[in-house]
């Protein structure tokens, strides 16, 4: 019981993460992009690539940091794949989703984002091969906080969960303390009003795709830390990332926020009563329930 | 007269390509000038407005501010060249704070903003009172006042205002026309749109009416009073309510 | 000689049934706009359904009614509807990618049922054995094949003719101004959001239907043959073909069924060793560059919709 409320908000910040940049797409561009959740898996092979790299250039960082599986080149990593797929993101968009929104409807964008999905998943296993990786060989073993019930808790994953709540708060003083914040939100209540007021448009739009890039790098890095690297991931966190958005409400950040943790914890919660081969079902259950009681989510303006 | 400051020539612009809502449409400005526009509703009244925003498809036709044409000009820059623009709905940010709306329309940071933004505020004593507070909890009066706010705090030299008076009391509406007129007499040239006839006749120095995204009939504002085909269009009520 | 005759009878048999699937997505997709990301769902629903109903109680087995062929597929069809009812209540009315969303979860709760549920869907291992109507008749795999594939065939044409009848009818022409304008459609008087759920059920039941014909077609049916990819392929071949354009959509199709079927066939052949375990990988690419590229080049496929309505409602959108 316990050990599924840790584990639920363990991948509940992953979710999170990777839901902020998600329900900024679906409200900006008005459309529901399923290829965001290959920019985690992404974003965690750039990382598994860079460490590889920075290791061999500079052993002195393959050290761990601490009690962690961690190393510093694994840090570096991740902040260098954050900017790499952020880049990425405004790439495809260049390439695929801005051509799109100039010439067709918002359901056009969706339909192309299973296309671009599909590529992009299928390149990376391609690149890295179908087996999973790992960041670190190194076994580390998990701390017993206690014995009854029996809870495990790795160092790492208190690390992950203390990082991702750290990046959130960092975020959430650049959206209430600066411009970029103002026009952030500007922008999201009112484009064309925004617009008259200075802000340009096509350079919030590149913004929140790096920004959303980042996030969901970092995103994919973490859940490739809890469990393992695979080409997979995207496939298997689309749809937890949906119902994190439609919980909070599409445009919400904070509601992302939210509904990010509700659903890791529900995901995990739901296995106290569901054999565990039922969880790839629940976030579609949670959604038909938002979407059936509550259709603007938590946080979601009423139209 | 006074030198022109933004003259549309045979204007014809649209939402839909092909589609166009204005035809021909030919405007002049001078500095410190107000220039009214009138005319029934859907008479494109805030599209001519918008189109000088670069807000809507210019297809043929010219917006000349001084020697510079804006058409193609995205909204974003206009306030370069020292346009700020009232729309008619929706014209404040309702999840942002006073302050931050002021911040935002003040498209700078630099240490004059607070400046800037004060001198709004004892114009608006009633802004400073609320700055705190999100756009949403305004009235439609103070609403208003911060939708104008936020165009003077730019710093323009040419202000489009769309129908500021719409919807508020007679009172708060007046408050409003005087502070246009505050407005032009620092030099500061305006177009706005209104219902009101009679406060639009008084209160510009010419007016332009508009019907079915054509000009009617335009001239001085001393002109249109004394003709009789004015009187006949919408004094008497024929194409226009009155109100 | 005989082997490629009936591989040939192989190839257009699963072409006809992808294209009835096919069909009723264009129903969904180029009559009304709607965005079924969850085909596989349906197709599903109907695959498992028609085994289901027709096949026989065997030892473990929850469910097996063994009724008579046509009322198997009956049921498989009313199964299909039934799961795109429930979806298409709770979305249909709502911003149309939740529409989007919920069919994508929809396939893989299906999915996921399908594997874990072994009672009743016989779990990874899938069902097997179902007699075949006519099979003992028949009693020759080959003549088998070539019956079924005619019965696939007039199968294909009677949905075909069903869905060109209602493309000219004024329910198809209400159907494609809801899609271009669902505002002016309302003015009309007309629910858009019934007519979308009307056309939404009977789109995933044609699904249904050609779901039914394959697992009929193999006897067989696992979790294998109902993954996501299976949507991804539908909706290639209906934008190649030209999304709503029956013939557009049957065209397209063949197109992509053969090019399918063509490069795994290259792949295997010619492909170095290492990766032939990436054949798959390559293939899923393709779908994926097949959908991106036909978006970005030609939208409106080979064979683009013969617009029949009049442009007499013009857009006009509020401020
Ligand atoms: N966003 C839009 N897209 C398409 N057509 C529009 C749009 N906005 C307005 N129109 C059309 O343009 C025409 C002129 O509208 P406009 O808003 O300029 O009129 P107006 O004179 O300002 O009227 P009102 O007094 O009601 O404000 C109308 O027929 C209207 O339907
Ligand atoms: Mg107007």
């Amino acid at each position: 019981m316990i050990q599924n409320l840790f584990d639920g908000i363990l991948v509940g910040s992953i979710l999170s993460l990777g839901a902020i940049g998600l329900t900024m797409v679906m409200h900006m561009l008005r459309f529901a992009n399923f290829s965001h959740a290959e920019l985690l898996s992404l974003g965690a092979y750039v990382t598994f690539v860079f460490d590889k790299l920075l290791e061999s250039m500079v052993p002195a960082l393959s050290q761990t940091i601490g009690g962690l599986s961690l190393t510093f080149s694994l840090i570096f990593a991740i902040i260098l794949s954050m900017g790499v797929t952020g880049v990425s993101a405004i790439i495809i968009d260049w390439l695929v989703f801005r051509r799109i929104r100039d010439s067709a409807g918002p359901l056009s964008m969706v339909f192309a984002s299973f296309g671009v999905a599909l590529i992009v998943r299928n390149l990376i296993s391609l690149i890295f091969g179908l087996k999973p990786k790992l960041y670190s060989e190194e076994i580390t073993f998990a701390v017993r906080v206690s014995l009854d019930p029996l809870i495990l808790i790795k160092l790492d994953q208190v690390f992950v969960l203390c990082m991702a709540l750290v990046i959130m708060l960092i975020f959430h003083f650049v959206l209430s303390r600066t411009t970029f914040g103002y026009a952030l939100k500007a922008v999201s209540e009112n484009p064309t009003l925004s617009q008259i007021n200075g802000v340009r448009l096509a350079l919030m739009i590149r913004l929140i795709w790096l920004i959303g890039g980042g996030l969901a790098a970092v995103a994919g890095v973490f859940y490739g830390l809890n469990n393992q690297v695979s080409f997979l991931m995207g496939k298997d966190l689309v749809l937890s990332l949906f119902a994190a958005v439609i919980v909070g409400g599409i445009g919400s950040i904070y509601g992302a926020v939210v509904g990010g943790f509700l659903v890791g914890l529900a995901s995990n919660m739901a296995l106290l009563i569901l054999p565990s081969g039922y969880k790839p079902a629940v976030p579609f259950l949670i959604i038909l329930i938002i979407l059936s009681i509550r259709p603007t989510g938590l946080f979601g303006e009423k139209k | 007269m006074s030198d022109t400051v933004l003259n549309v020539q045979s204007l014809t612009a649209g939402y839909v390509p092909g589609l166009p809502i204005l035809h021909d449409v030919n405007m002049r400005l001078g500095r410190g000038e107000i220039v009214a526009v009138i005319g029934p509703n859907g008479a494109g009244k805030s599209t001519l407005i918008k189109a000088i925003a670069g807000l809507v498809l210019v297809e043929e036709g010219t917006i000349m501010l001084g020697a510079r044409n804006l058409v193609g000009i995205r909204p974003d820059e206009m306030a370069i060249f020292g346009i700020a623009y009232v729309p008619q709905t929706n014209n404040i940010f309702r999840t942002l704070t006073i302050r931050q709306n002021l911040m935002l329309a003040a498209k700078r940071s630099d240490g004059l903003v607070d400046d800037l933004i004060e001198r709004m505020f004892t114009l608006f004593e009633i802004l400073r009172d609320k700055q705190l507070d999100k756009g949403g909890k305004l009235s439609g009066g103070q609403r208003q006042m911060l939708a104008i706010a936020m165009a003077l705090v730019a710093e323009p030299t040419l202000i489009l205002m769309d129908e500021p008076t719409a919807g508020l009391a007679p009172k708060v509406a007046e408050e409003i026309l005087a502070l246009v007129q505050d407005i032009a007499e620092k030099g500061v040239s305006i177009i706005f749109v209104e219902q009101n006839v009679k406060a639009a006749l008084r209160i510009s120095n010419r007016t332009y009416i508009l019907a079915e995204g054509r000009n009617q009939i335009d001239g001085s504002t001393q002109e249109l009073m004394e003709g009789q085909v004015i009187k006949e269009i919408y004094l008497g009520g024929r194409r226009l309510e009155t109100s | 000689m005989i082997g490629i005759v009936s591989y040939l009878v192989f190839f257009l048999t699963m072409g006809f049934v992808l294209s009835i699937a096919v069909l009723g997505l264009n129903l969904q997709w180029g009559y009304t706009g709607l965005f079924n990301g969850g085909v596989a769902a349906f197709f599903g629903a109907g695959a498992y359904g028609v085994i289901l109903f027709g096949g026989s109680n065997k030892a473990g087995q929850l469910i097996g009614f063994g009724l008579p062929y046509p009322f198997a597929v009956a049921g498989a069809v009313l199964l299909a509807g039934l799961l795109a009812w429930i979806v298409g209540l709770i979305t249909t009315h709502l911003r149309h990618d939740y529409l989007a969303i919920a069919t994508f979860g929809v396939a893989i709760a299906v999915e996921n049922f399908a594997r874990n549920a072994e009672p009743i869907t016989g779990g990874a291992k899938g069902l097997r054995g179902f007699e075949r109507p006519f099979e003992t008749v028949i009693n020759d795999p080959f003549w088998f094949n070539l019956a079924y594939l005619i019965f696939v065939f007039v199968v294909l044409i009677i949905v075909y003719n069903i869905l060109e009848n209602i493309g000219q009818s004024p329910f198809g022409r209400l159907l494609r101004a809801i899609r271009e304008d669902e505002v002016a459609a309302q003015s009309l008087g007309k629910s858009p959001a019934r007519v979308r759920l009307q056309a939404f059920i009977f789109g995933s039941m044609i699904m249904g239907l050609s779901g039914a014909l394959y697992a009929t077609f193999y006897a067989f049916i696992s979790p294998q043959d109902i993954v996501p990819i299976l949507t991804f392929q539908i909706w290639s071949m209906l934008i190649v073909g030209g999304s709503g354009n029956n013939k557009g959509a049957v065209f397209g199709t063949l197109i992509v069924w053969a090019g399918w079927v063509g490069s795994g066939w290259v792949l295997t052949q010619f492909a170095p060793v290492e990766m032939q375990l990436y054949i798959g990988t390559i293939q899923f690419i393709m779908i994926g560059l097949i959908i991106v590229l036909t978006l970005l080049i030609r939208p409106k496929g080979l064979l683009p919709e013969k617009l029949i309505i009049s442009r007499s409602v013009a857009r006009v959108k509020p401020e």
